[in-house]
């Protein structure tokens, strides 16, 4: 191997292994000697990029395009830059530049697709490009990744779904479309697979902020279905007494009062173990971790599952006392579920504070 | 320096006391004439005039740092008793001879330091530091006075600069001889040296030590020593530096192996620098060879699509194996932050079979964390237990770099003040109030493996310690 290649080979090297610092010293030396190198820039553009810089990538890639207009790989790293840095239109035209000079290569057509993805606008042309990607490269699973971002972006979840399956057969410890495929499961309303794949994504890389953030999403997928029952039994209970004075009074179909409220806990309690066993057939194995992982990665979380708990028990409490001992608890129920609803709120405000 | 410039400038000053640039660069011209203590009158006078003037911060600085600049005088060259490298210490001392801002205290005593912060840091009160600061005293009350310098040592300064100095003409592919790239030495430090972590020692001794020091032991059990020792953490909690401790500790060589020294450009050199490192363990047995941050370099091969990286775990695989009792006296350790991305293979029983975790500072370690990066600098009326207790949850270079912030603080407000003043515990606690634990994301990626890893046993030491730290 000449020096040269050597030089850029180290680099990768350390790339590879997640270390643009060093990749960055490595190349350092190389670019002293060969600052005409388009190739070497590109490298120290990509390792700019993984080091969270895609001001100096694009700044380096730019002197790259510089230096060699028809090098495609320089456009990609430019359009990939401005991308990040917000630049969406000038994004779009560094990708279609790096495309006209190399339609042959399927990254050339998925960088066109990953500007739009990136700037949460798919144009036709980002579609027909992720398609292209794939008939170029159909055991490439990134080509496959990005068909099924751009799916997943339509709110396509046959298509996305279908696309990310086909990323995992190539690759299936592919981080990526186990993420993406997981989301999809969740928007679909399939909370416990979905949870099932974000607690597998964190076995494999226990380090994944996005695993965790999804995982607590499915958490809150499942308990805003709870407190969806819950307020239902609780509207149907208040408007089903609110015009009665007398205990003897009959609700619905002759029922006393007592019993009304027995069955409507029960048809509650049986929505809601009916949605926990769904969960945890579809969660497997996994089931167990989700669970217990939900008080440890969001205590919001769990504040809201206990207001849920102690909501559920109140109003299992009032089958058994007084018409107004239990109005009253009724009463203390509904402050509970507009405790939940706050804790939402919360949640949803922490999670804008934190972006 | 050309004093007829130097009166005409003080002239100029006189005449316009607040023309900043006319004070800098007498100042500036002080420095470069020696007179330090007048350069710092001039740099204080400077910055109460422009507190924000960065120029004028620089010399303050330089002028401060200027007795550690200079060569090395006769006085200290022969203190038998290594002067800490406390740099305001002699400075103080310096700038009590002229008259000016600077002067800490109205006393006209020729050596304040001395007697001073007495009762707040113990360091102070030993006579032979008091003294030690004297000379540098005297040296800049008089800067003028030329400093003789002693007879010039040619052959010790050919063995300063021996590694410096590169041939003028070089092969174009030299020939390097294996284990050249390699430094090893010899360790003096011992766990003894490493303050608190008691559980980490035990498990140290119970794991690795104990059998290695007990032959007879080891033969009645049939204890094999094939085999290294993983230490995991936080990273900056010390694993280097307990690794250097059981080579002391062994009486061994320690070799140490960063990913830079194994790393390559020319393909096959990095399997011949793994092969290299282990030859040279065996030559210089008894040795322990160090590699740190395992996990880049013995990353998961599943992971890793770069074929150069592969040879290089395959190669330590193979090194790590040996043949019959290659690997007599050599005791392989290694350090990483992610355990749970070294690859599998080489946490197989007869490799890297034995782990250690190896936790932030518990309270004994950080009194001595601080102590020892404390006890060279000029710091009075510090509570150590205090700050120990204050800095649970931060690793050792987070207490040494709050150590660093703490100097800063009493450096700049000297600068700004015109006086120079110790560092308190007041600039000690303002730096542990900002800085944050380095620790905690290590901590949230230890409780994902631990709450969604496979319960193995692998990381049962890591389960207690978060269970105890209530994060999980």
């Amino acid at each position: 191997m000449i020096g040269e290649d050597a030089a850029l080979a180290h680099a990768r090297t350390y790339l590879s292994i997640g270390k643009p610092v060093e990749a960055l010293r490595a190349l350092a030396a190389h670019l002293a000697t060969h600052p005409d190198d388009d190739r070497g820039l590109c490298l120290a553009s990509q390792a700019h990029l993984v080091a969270g810089e895609p001001a100096r990538a694009l700044e380096t890639a730019q002197s790259a395009a510089e230096l060699s207009a028809d090098n495609e790989w320089a456009w990609r790293l430019i359009a990939l830059s401005l991308s990040k840095l917000g630049r969406h239109d000038d994004a779009r035209q560094a990708a279609q530049t790096a495309l006209g000079l190399a339609p042959q290569l399927w990254v050339t057509h998925a960088q066109v697709a990953q500007v739009d993805i990136a700037a949460r606008h798919i144009t036709p042309a980002a579609e027909e490009a992720a398609r292209h990607a794939v008939e170029l490269a159909p055991l490439e699973p990134d080509a496959h990744l990005t068909v099924g971002n751009i799916a997943l972006a339509k709110r396509q979840w046959a298509d996305a779904e279908r696309s990310f399956r086909a990323a995992l057969t190539l690759a299936p410890e592919h981080a990526a479309a186990r993420n993406n495929l997981s989301l999809v499961m969740l928007r679909q309303g399939r909370a416990g697979s979905a949870a099932a794949g974000f607690v597998d994504i964190l076995a494999a890389d226990p380090g994944s902020a996005v695993a965790v953030r999804n995982l607590r999403a499915v958490a809150a997928v499942a308990l805003r279905r709870i407190h969806f029952i819950l307020w239902v039994a609780f509207a149907v209970v208040t408007v089903a007494f609110s015009g009665n004075r007398d205990p003897g009074d009959s609700a619905v179909y002759g029922l006393v009062w007592t019993d009304f409220l027995a069955l409507v806990a029960v048809v509650a309690g049986i929505f809601v173990v009916v949605y926990i066993v769904r969960l945890r057939r579809a969660a497997g194995a996994r089931f167990a971790q989700f669970v217990q992982s939900v008080p440890r990665i969001d205590r919001l979380l769990t504040a809201w599952a206990g207001l849920l708990v102690a909501d559920f028990a109140l109003m299992v409490a009032a089958c058994f006392t007084s018409v107004y001992v239990a109005q009253l608890l009724y009463l203390l129920a509904g402050a509970f579920l507009v405790a939940g609803s706050l804790v939402v709120v919360a949640r949803r405000s922490r999670a804008r504070t934190a972006n | 320096m050309d004093e007829p410039l130097l009166s005409s400038l003080r002239r100029a000053i006189d005449s316009s006391p607040n023309d900043v640039h006319l004070r800098l660069h007498l100042g500036q011209l002080l420095l470069k004439s020696g007179a330090a203590a007048e350069a710092i009158t001039m740099a204080a006078s400077v910055l109460q005039l422009a507190p924000e003037n960065t120029d004028a911060r620089q010399l303050m600085t330089d002028a401060l740092a200027y007795p550690a600049n200079v060569a090395p005088s006769p006085a200290a060259a022969v203190d038998p008793e290594p002067v800490p490298s406390a740099p305001i210490a002699p400075t103080t001392a310096s700038v009590s001879a002229p008259p000016g801002a600077l002067t800490p205290s109205p006393s006209p005593s020729p050596s304040p330091e001395a007697d001073r912060p007495a009762a707040a840091e113990p360091a102070r009160t030993d006579p032979s530091a008091a003294d030690a600061a004297t000379p540098f005293a005297t040296e800049h009350a008089t800067p003028a006075a030329p400093i003789t310098p002693p007879d010039f040592d040619w052959s010790a300064a050919e063995n300063d600069v021996h590694d410096l100095a590169q041939p003028m003409f070089v092969d174009s592919s030299p020939t390097v001889a294996p284990g050249t790239s390699f430094d090893i030495e010899r360790s003096v430090i011992t766990l003894a040296d490493v303050g608190g972590m008691k559980s980490i020692k035990d498990r140290l001794n119970a794991a690795f030590l104990a059998p290695l020091k007990n032959p007879e032991l080891r033969k009645l059990y049939a204890k094999s020593l094939k085999g290294g020792l993983l230490m995991y953490g936080p990273p900056g909690c010390g694993k280097t530096f307990i690794a250097r401790a059981v080579a002391g500790e062994l009486g061994a060589h320690f070799l140490s192996v960063g990913l830079a020294d194994i790393l390559d450009p020319m393909l096959g050199n990095s399997e011949q620098n793994v092969h290299e490192a282990f030859e040279l363990a065996r030559r210089e047995a008894p040795c322990v060879i160090f590699f740190d941050e395992i996990d880049a370099l013995g990353q998961r091969r599943s992971q890793t699509r770069n074929s150069a990286l592969r040879g290089t775990v395959n190669q330590l695989l193979t090194e790590l194996d040996g043949v019959a009792d290659q690997n007599e006296g050599v005791f392989v350790l290694a350090a990483t932050n992610q355990p749970w991305d070294v690859d599998p293979a080489l946490r197989r029983p007869g490799r890297f079979d034995r782990t250690v975790l190896v936790l932030p500072p518990d309270l004994e370690a950080r009194e001595s964390i601080f102590r020892y990066h404390l006890q060279h600098r000029p710091v009075e009326g510090i509570e150590l237990q205090a700050l120990a207790r204050a800095s649970g949850g931060l690793s050792g270079a987070d207490i040494a770099y709050v150590c660093e912030v703490a100097a800063e603080r009493a450096l700049i407000d000297s600068a700004a003040s015109g006086t120079v003043r110790m560092i308190t515990m007041a600039d000690v606690q303002g730096a542990l109030k900002e800085v944050a634990p380095s620790t905690s994301s290590w901590l949230d990626s230890a409780r994902n493996v631990v709450l969604f890893g496979d319960d193995d046993g692998t990381y049962a030491e890591l389960k207690a310690y978060l269970k105890k730290a209530k994060r999980l």
